[in-house]
């Protein structure tokens, strides 16, 4: 299996919150993303700062993750995003 | 001196090819803005930045061009146009540099070092040295680095093309890119000098003028999808 570049490991961790309704504790995603808890430190923080997940706490003070709009919008373009790179070789 | 209608038809057909080249220019760059901002990805930075910089190039050309043909209508005022189209060259010059530069970026940016990436003035300084060179030195010197640099360019992707076959890269695209550079040399040297393509400026126009709007036609077929 080939090395996952960066906008699809940015892509398998999206998917994984969307696959569980839009709401995963971090422990779990670092579980289902298949990184390392360095890598997955690195894209979480980032993910954060791009704005495409934000963090939410339940009544008990439960940290959850959730995509925000921009988050779903890049699951939704990720083929086209993929296909533009690729075409252009960029 | 022009004759005026002369003067007019070929002001049409600058107005005319102008325009078209200008506004593909900033719709590629407006299209791909939100695969940017989604993906912070440096290729597609670099690729946005190219048309960036070639609709501010086209613009200023479009610029420089009224001020030859004004010199040559009203030989009394010198001075004040001359000044003013030499800043034009300066500007139109270092933004063209910056396009081929951001062009080469976009294709080669995996091969470069990261502290290389990250010194982006230095690409702004070189432009500006250059133009400067070129409009008051030695436009020949401006040309000889463009022509290294497309050479340079054609033989890092022949031989990264060479290598991954299998990886389906668009070859032709780099096809037309090496063509969109030559033309827009022409470009240069017929802004730079006028009259230096008198005869075949329309067919040049009309060149340069399909090979964007490939690009253009692959960019929004692209994004639709």
């Amino acid at each position: 299996m080939s090395k996952r570049n960066r906008l699809q490991v940015i892509h398998d961790i999206l998917k994984v919150i969307s696959n569980h309704n839009n709401s995963i504790k971090p422990t779990p995603l670092l579980r289902y993303s298949n990184l390392s808890s360095q890598s997955f430190s690195e894209y979480y923080k980032e993910l954060l700062e791009k704005e495409l997940i934000k963090e939410a706490k339940d009544k008990k003070g439960r940290k959850y993750i959730t995509l925000t709009d921009k988050g779903f919008v890049y699951l939704e373009k990720y083929k086209t995003i993929i296909g533009f790179i690729e075409d252009f070789n960029l | 001196m022009p004759r005026p209608e002369m003067f007019a038809s070929n002001m049409g057909i600058e107005i005319l090819y102008s325009v078209i080249i200008i506004s593909v220019c900033l719709i590629i760059y407006f299209s791909t803005k939100e695969i940017y901002k989604l993906t912070s990805h440096k290729g597609v930075k670099y690729f946005r930045n190219t048309f960036l910089f070639f609709a501010i190039a086209y613009s200023f050309r479009f610029l420089a061009r009224p001020f030859a043909f004004m010199l040559q209508l009203f030989e009394t005022i010198k001075i004040s146009p001359l000044l003013s189209r030499t800043v034009i060259l300066i500007v139109f010059v270092y933004a063209s540099t910056m396009a081929l530069f951001y062009l080469i970026y976009s294709i080669l940016w995996k091969k470069l070092d990261k502290t290389i990436l990250s010194k982006n003035y230095l690409l702004h300084l070189a432009a500006l040295i250059l133009a400067i060179i070129a409009v008051f030195v030695k436009p020949e010197l401006f040309l000889l680095f463009q022509l290294v640099a497309i050479i340079f360019t054609s033989v890092i992707v022949y031989l990264d093309y060479n290598k991954s076959k299998e990886k389906k890269i668009p070859y032709p695209l780099y096809i037309i890119y090496a063509l969109l550079i030559i033309f827009w040399i022409f470009n240069i040297l017929s802004t730079i000098i006028p009259n230096f393509f008198r005869t075949t400026q329309t067919l040049l126009y009309l060149i340069s003028t399909v090979l964007f709007l490939i690009i253009f036609y692959k960019v929004i077929t692209k994004i639709k999808k």
